[in-house]
C-alpha cells in the first residue's frame, strides 16, 4: 500500500474521537423512483438536508463499497411522514434504513478553487481532477437581495455578438432570457457570450458559471472541451446535472450554480451565469412534486412553478457600493416548441426577465447567423449600461432594419421600387449582412464598434452585401496593421472622441479606395 | 393533529386497562368507526415511550452498555444483539438515537479519507 495512505490512515485513527451524540432520526418506510418517505423526524425542516445511515442496514463490508455519504432533502412535511428527494443514487436507499437530520439546509461547498472545474449540484468535480478545495459551504436556497442593496444596472457585459452587444445590450446585473426552438443557437450565442470575455481586461472580466442542465453529456462535453481549447475555463465553472442524471439534480443544477455566482459576487467580482435551459429543470421539477403526490395545475406543472425560476432569478442582482459593488447577470435559456412562446414555461419566464431574445428557426434557415429577431427582441434595462462608442453608432440601426423588415416583402419587385425604397432595402440588406457572425467568433467591442460605424455611415455602400463577411474580415486586419491606436483608443476611453473618429473616418475612405475582393 | 391521532392517544394508554370497548362504543356513537384501521396504525408505529432499544455487538457487552442507554431517559432497556455492529453499542428510544458503534466509526473514518 501506498506509504502516504498509510501514513494518513495512521494520522486519521491517532486523532479519531468517536462521537456518541443525541441525533433525531427516521425510518425509510417507502421508496421508489429517487423519492422516499421516512417516519418520524418530527423536528425536521423544510428543505433539510439529511443523511442516508446506510450502515444501518448492513455489515461494515458492505457499507463500505461506497466512498461517499448518501444525502437526501426534504421536500414535504406531512403529518406522519416528511417526504425527501434522493441526492444520489436511489437503489442505495433500502426500506428500514435509518435516515439522520443533519440540522442544516441544503447546502454546497463554495471558494475561489472552484474556477476551471466541472462539479455536479453538489459541488463535487466530475472532471477527475481530485476534490475541490472549498473555503466554506454556502445554502443553495436564500433569500435574493433587497431594494437597498441593489444599485441601478450602469455597466455592460459584453458578448461579442454583435447584433446583442448593438441592438439589446445585456447589463452587468441583468437577467435576459434567451428563447427560441431547438436547433437555433441559443447554446451558441450563450457560449459565445463566455468566449468574449477573454476580451476583457482581467481585472474586470466576470467570473462564468454554465449551467447545464438535462443536456446530453457528449454535448457538456464537446462546450467543456472549446472552452478548455480557447482558455476560456481560465474563469468559468461549469455545473452539470446532465439528462442520464435524477431529477433531483437536474432540479437543484440552477440554485448551485446562483449560489456558487453569489459567493463571488459578494467579493466584489461581476458574474455571468448561463442557465442552460430551465424548460428543462421545470420537467425535472414536475416529474417530483407529481412524485410527491403535490397536485397538478397548467400542463401538469405543480402551482409553485413560477415561484421556482422567480427565486432562481431574483438573485441576479448589481449589487450597491457597501455591498461590495459586485453583479451577477443572468442568461437563462428557454426552449419553445413551434415557436410557441405562449405556452406556460415561457411566458414566466418572459414575465421574470428584464427582457428576451428571440432565435428563430425562420432565420436560421434562411441563414442569419445568430438566428436572432431583433424586432421583436428587447433589453428593457441594458441600453443604460450600453457605452457611448456603441450609443453613437448603433442609434439608428434597429430603426433601419425596421424599415428593411417591412419592404422585405416587396424586394422581389424590385425593378417597380422607387429610387427612396431601393435605397432602405439595400441600406437593410447591409446591415443584416453586417450584424451575421459565424459560430464561436466573438467580437470584441472596439472592433464591433468600427465595423459598425462603416456600415451605418455608408462606407461599405460600395461592396455587394454577399461580400459584407470578406469585407469586414479585411478591413479588421487593416484595422490592425495600420490603425491599432484607434482601437486602443475606443477599447480604454469606451467612446469615440473627435480625434478618433477623423482618424476612422480616413482609414475607412484609404481602405475602401485600397480593399481589393 | 388530526381526529385520529386524538383517538390513538386516548386509546394507547389503555391497552391493558380493558376500557377500549368503552371508547370504541363512543366512536361508533360519532360514527366515527371507519377510523379506527388509522388509528391502530398509529398506535402501531408509534414507539413505546418508555421502551428504550440498547443493541450491542455481543451478549456478553449487554450489562456494560445499559447506564449509557439510560442517557436517553428513563425507561425499560430492552437489549439486542446484533454482530454487525462490529462493538460499541446504539441506543434508540422513539426518534432519538445515539450511536456509539465501531460500524459507524469505521465507515465514517474510511468515506473521510476516501474523500481526501
Amino acid at each position: 500500500m501506498d506509504k502516504t495512505i498509510l501514513e494518513r490512515l495512521k494520522k486519521e485513527i491517532e486523532t479519531l474521537q468517536p462521537k456518541a451524540e443525541r441525533e433525531e432520526v427516521g425510518v425509510v418506510r417507502k421508496v421508489g423512483d429517487g423519492i422516499v418517505e421516512i417516519e418520524g423526524l418530527f423536528g425536521a425542516q423544510m428543505a433539510e438536508m439529511i443523511v442516508f445511515d446506510e450502515s444501518s442496514v448492513s455489515t461494515v463490508k458492505d457499507a463500505l463499497t461506497h466512498d461517499t455519504q448518501l444525502f437526501g432533502l426534504i421536500l414535504n412535511l406531512e403529518e406522519d411522514t416528511v417526504k425527501a428527494i434522493i441526492l444520489g443514487e436511489g437503489s442505495r436507499v433500502v426500506e428500514g434504513m435509518i435516515v439522520r437530520r443533519t440540522g442544516k439546509l441544503l447546502s454546497i461547498p463554495v471558494g475561489d478553487a472552484f474556477i476551471g472545474r466541472i462539479v455536479n449540484p453538489l459541488g463535487e468535480a466530475v472532471d477527475g481532477k481530485g476534490p475541490v478545495e472549498a473555503s466554506g459551504f454556502a445554502p443553495i436556497e436564500r433569500e435574493a437581495y433587497g431594494v437597498i442593496d441593489r444599485a441601478p444596472v450602469d455597466t455592460p457585459i459584453h458578448t461579442g455578438t454583435k447584433a446583442i452587444d448593438a441592438l439589446i445590450p445585456i447589463g452587468r446585473g441583468q437577467r435576459e432570457l434567451i428563447i427560441g426552438d431547438r436547433a437555433t443557437g441559443k447554446t451558441t450565442v450563450a457560449i459565445d457570450a463566455i468566449l468574449n470575455q477573454k476580451n476583457e481586461p482581467k481585472d474586470t472580466r466576470p467570473i462564468c458559471i454554465y449551467v447545464a442542465i438535462g443536456q446530453k453529456e457528449s454535448k457538456t462535453a464537446r462546450i467543456t472541451a472549446l472552452l478548455t481549447e480557447r482558455g476560456a475555463m481560465e474563469y468559468t465553472i461549469v455545473v452539470t446535472a446532465p439528462a442520464s442524471s435524477s431529477a433531483a439534480f437536474q432540479f437543484l443544477a440552477p440554485y448551485a450554480g446562483v449560489t456558487l455566482g453569489e459567493y463571488f459576487m459578494e467579493k466584489g467580482k461581476d458574474v455571468l451565469v448561463i442557465y442552460d435551459d430551465l424548460s428543462k429543470q421545470a420537467v425535472a421539477y414536475r416529474q417530483l412534486s407529481l412524485l410527491l403526490r403535490r397536485p397538478p395545475g397548467r400542463e401538469a406543472y405543480p402551482g409553485d412553478i413560477f415561484y421556482l425560476h422567480s427565486r432562481l432569478l431574483e438573485r441576479a442582482a448589481k449589487l450597491s457600493k457597501e455591498k461590495g459593488g459586485g453583479s451577477l447577470t443572468a442568461l437563462p435559456i428557454i426552449e419553445t416548441q413551434e415557436g410557441d412562446i405562449s405556452a406556460y414555461i415561457p411566458t414566466n419566464v418572459i414575465s421574470i426577465t428584464d427582457g428576451q431574445m428571440f432565435l428563430e428557426a425562420d432565420l436560421f434557415n434562411k441563414g442569419s447567423r445568430p438566428a436572432i429577431n431583433v424586432g421583436i427582441s428587447v433589453s428593457r434595462v441594458g441600453s443604460a449600461a450600453q457605452t457611448k462608442a456603441m450609443k453613437k453608432v448603433a442609434g439608428r440601426i434597429k430603426l433601419d432594419l425596421a424599415q428593411f423588415r417591412e419592404l422585405e416583402a416587396f424586394m422581389q419587385f424590385a425593378s417597380d421600387l422607387d429610387e427612396d425604397t431601393k435605397k432602405r432595402i439595400d441600406i437593410g440588406r447591409r446591415l443584416s449582412a453586417v450584424l451575421n457572425q459565424g459560430k464561436h467568433e466573438p467580437m470584441a467591442f472596439e472592433r464591433q464598434v468600427v465595423v459598425i460605424y462603416g456600415a451605418t455611415n455608408g462606407h461599405f455602400g460600395s461592396f455587394p452585401p454577399e461580400k459584407m463577411g470578406v469585407v469586414e474580415k479585411q478591413f479588421l486586419a487593416y484595422m490592425d496593421r495600420e490603425h491599432e491606436s484607434v482601437l486602443n483608443a475606443i477599447r480604454t476611453d469606451r467612446l469615440i472622441s473627435e480625434s478618433s473618429e477623423q482618424a476612422l473616418k480616413s482609414a475607412l475612405d484609404t481602405f475602401v479606395k485600397t480593399a481589393s475582393l | 393533529m388530526s381526529l385520529a391521532h386524538y383517538y390513538a392517544t386516548i386509546i394507547a394508554p389503555l391497552r391493558e386497562g380493558g376500557k377500549i370497548d368503552e371508547v370504541i362504543a363512543y366512536m361508533k356513537k360519532r360514527g366515527h368507526e371507519s377510523l379506527l384501521p388509522q388509528v391502530a396504525r398509529i398506535i402501531e408505529r408509534t414507539p413505546d415511550s418508555d421502551q428504550i432499544q440498547l443493541t450491542v455487538a455481543s451478549e456478553k457487552e449487554g450489562k456494560k452498555f445499559v447506564p449509557h442507554a439510560l442517557h436517553l431517559g428513563e425507561g425499560t432497556v430492552e437489549t439486542k444483539v446484533d454482530p454487525s455492529i462490529v462493538g460499541g453499542y446504539v441506543v434508540r428510544k422513539g426518534g432519538s438515537l445515539i450511536d456509539a458503534s465501531y460500524r459507524r466509526t469505521l465507515v465514517s473514518l474510511y468515506q473521510k479519507i476516501t474523500q481526501q
